[in-house]
C-alpha cells in the first residue's frame, strides 16, 4: 500500500512537471520534482521496495524525457545506490543534510547524463550551461524540505498512523552510532529489511 | 548466531541489488539496440499521457481564464475613465484583437495545409521534457490516428521536429532544437547545402565549405533529402556567420523560425513510409 502510494506520488509528480511546470514563466524554471523522491526513497525505503520504485520512475521518465532508452532507469539506480551506500555511512539522512544531498546528487547525475551523452553520440553538440543549471539546483534546494516534510509525513502515516518528522530531529536521525531508546533494540540501520 | 543473521541480511540486500542491476541490464540490451518503445513503455505512455492531457486541458482552461480576468481589469480601469461610454467598445476591440490574431494563425496553418501535399493530422502538446539536456514534447495522437515513427512534423511557422515514439494515442515528438536533431538543408539564395543541428536553444548549419558564400538573413529552407521532410519547409533564418582560418567549414549559427516555447499546436505529415520505416 506505501509503494503504491509513493508510485501515485511519482506520476503525479511526474505529470506535474511535463504539463503544468513548462506552463509557468521561465525564471521559476522547471524543478525535477521526481528526483527528490528518488533521493528519499534513497534514504527512507527499504532496499529493495526503493530500487524497485525508482527503477519505475526511470522507466516512466523514459518515456517522457530524452531519447536514449534506459538512461533514467540506470542513471536513477545509481544515485540510489551511491545514496545508500553514504547513508550507510554517515548519518546525512537529517533535516540538515536534505538540501546539499539533493544538490549534490542532482548535480552528479546531471554530469554523468552530460558525460554520458557525449560519449554516445560524440557529433551532437550538447552545452553545458551553468546558469540553467544553477537555477535548477536553487530550485530543488527551495523544494527539497517541504517536499521531504511532506514524504515523511506520508511515511509516519502509513507506518505508524502519525507523522514521522521533526526539524532536525536527532531521536529519528539514521546515524546508526545514535543511542536507542530505553527497551529498544539498537538497529543498524533504518532501511535494513525486518 | 547474531552475527550471522546480520551477514545474511546483508547479503540478500547485496543481492537484490545484484538482481536489479542484471534486470536493468537485461532491460538495456534489449531496448537500447531498437530505441523502440516496448508494450510496457506504450501502456505507460497510454496511462500517464491521459493524466497529462487533462492536466494540460484543466491548466489551459486556468490560464485562459487568468488572461480574460486580466484583461477585463484593464478594461475596467478603462472604463471609469471613460465614464462606461467606451467600455463595450474597449472589450469588443479586445475580442476583435484576439479573433485578429486567431485568424492570423489559423490562415497561416490553413496555407501550410494547402502546401502540403501529403495528408496531415493536426495535434496538441500535451507534456513537454522536463529535462535540461533533451527537447521532446508529447502530443496526443497516436498510431490509431496513423502517426508512425519517424514522420515530420511542422507548424504555421516553419518545421519543428519529428516523430520519435508512438503509442495507440500518443506520440513522442524530437524537437528540431534538440541535440540529437540532423535536418538536410538548403540555403534559399545561394543554394548551398549542409545540415541543420540542433544546440539546445537554436540550430547550427554544419558543412557548408569555406568557399561557399553565405550571407546573414537567407533563409534556411529543408533540401528534401534525406526522405524524412518534404523540400522547401521553412526552417529559419541564417543569423551569424564565421570563417575560422582553421578547418574547412564555416560556422554558421541559424535562428529559428518557430518559437519552441510557445509551441501548442503541431501538424503532423502522414507520409506513407517514413525513412525509419524505411531501413
Amino acid at each position: 500500500m506505501r509503494s503504491l502510494c509513493f508510485l501515485g506520488l511519482g506520476v503525479l509528480l511526474l505529470v506535474t512537471q511535463t504539463t503544468i511546470f513548462p506552463a509557468l514563466p521561465a525564471w521559476i524554471g522547471k524543478p525535477d520534482l521526481l528526483f527528490i523522491l528518488v533521493i528519499f526513497l534513497a534514504l527512507r525505503m527499504p532496499v529493495f521496495q526503493g530500487a524497485v520504485l525508482t527503477l519505475f520512475f526511470g522507466l516512466l521518465m523514459d518515456i517522457f524525457s530524452g531519447i536514449f532508452l534506459g538512461l533514467y532507469p540506470v542513471m536513477y539506480l545509481v544515485v540510489f545506490t551511491v545514496v545508500q551506500l553514504i547513508a550507510r555511512q554517515l548519518a546525512i539522512g537529517d533535516a540538515a543534510y536534505q538540501i546539499p544531498l539533493v544538490v549534490a546528487s542532482y548535480l552528479f547525475m546531471n554530469s554523468v547524463v552530460f558525460m554520458g551523452t557525449t560519449m554516445l553520440e560524440p557529433d551532437e553538440i550538447m552545452h553545458w550551461s551553468w546558469p540553467d543549471l544553477l537555477l535548477r539546483l536553487l530550485i530543488l534546494a527551495v523544494m527539497a524540505m517541504p517536499l521531504f516534510f511532506i514524504f515523511d509525513w506520508l511515511m509516519g502515516w502509513f507506518d505508524q498512523g502519525r507523522p514521522r518528522w521533526s526539524p532536525f530531529g536527532a531521536a529519528r536521525s539514521v546515524n546508526r552510532f545514535a543511542t536507542p531508546a530505553r527497551g529498544r533494540r539498537p538497529t543498524a540501520h533504518p532501511n535494513r529489511e525486518d | 548466531m547474531r552475527k550471522r543473521t546480520k551477514r545474511n541480511r546483508k547479503l540478500k540486500s547485496y543481492l537484490l541489488f545484484g538482481l536489479v542491476f542484471t534486470l536493468v541490464l537485461i532491460f538495456l540490451v534489449s531496448t537500447v539496440g531498437r530505441q523502440e518503445f516496448s508494450a510496457s513503455h506504450k501502456l505507460a505512455l497510454e496511462l500517464v499521457g491521459g493524466l497529462q492531457s487533462g492536466v494540460t486541458r484543466v491548466v489551459s482552461a486556468v490560464r485562459g481564464g487568468w488572461d480574460g480576468y486580466v484583461a477585463l481589469w484593464g478594461v475596467r480601469e478603462e472604463n471609469y475613465r471613460l465614464r462606461g461610454e467606451l467600455q463595450q467598445a474597449q472589450a469588443d476591440l479586445v475580442k476583435y484583437r484576439e479573433a485578429m490574431a486567431n485568424n492570423v494563425r489559423l490562415e497561416k496553418l490553413l496555407n501550410l495545409k494547402k502546401e502540403l501535399a501529403a495528408p496531415f493530422l493536426t495535434a496538441r502538446i500535451v507534456g513537454r521534457d522536463p529535462s535540461q539536456w533533451f527537447n521532446t514534447v508529447i502530443i496526443n495522437q497516436g498510431t490509431s490516428d496513423g502517426v508512425q515513427m519517424g514522420m515530420p512534423v511542422v507548424s504555421g511557422e516553419g518545421v519543428v521536429g519529428q516523430v520519435r515514439n508512438t503509442s495507440p494515442h500518443f506520440a513522442k515528438i524530437l524537437l528540431a532544437n534538440d541535440p540529437n536533431s540532423a535536418i538536410d538543408v538548403l540555403l534559399q539564395e545561394s543554394r548551398v547545402q549542409g545540415i541543420v543541428k540542433g544546440n539546445g536553444k537554436g540550430f547550427d548549419l554544419q558543412y557548408v565549405l569555406k568557399n561557399n558564400e553565405v550571407k546573414e538573413g537567407e533563409i534556411v529552407l529543408t533540401s528534401g533529402l534525406g526522405g524524412v521532410f518534404p523540400k522547401g519547409l521553412v526552417l529559419g533564418t541564417v543569423a551569424k556567420v564565421v570563417r575560422n582560418r582553421r578547418g574547412m567549414f564555416q560556422q554558421i549559427e541559424v535562428a529559428s523560425a518557430v518559437n519552441f516555447e510557445q509551441l501548442e499546436y503541431l501538424v503532423i505529415i502522414l507520409q506513407e513510409k517514413s525513412l525509419t520505416e524505411e531501413e
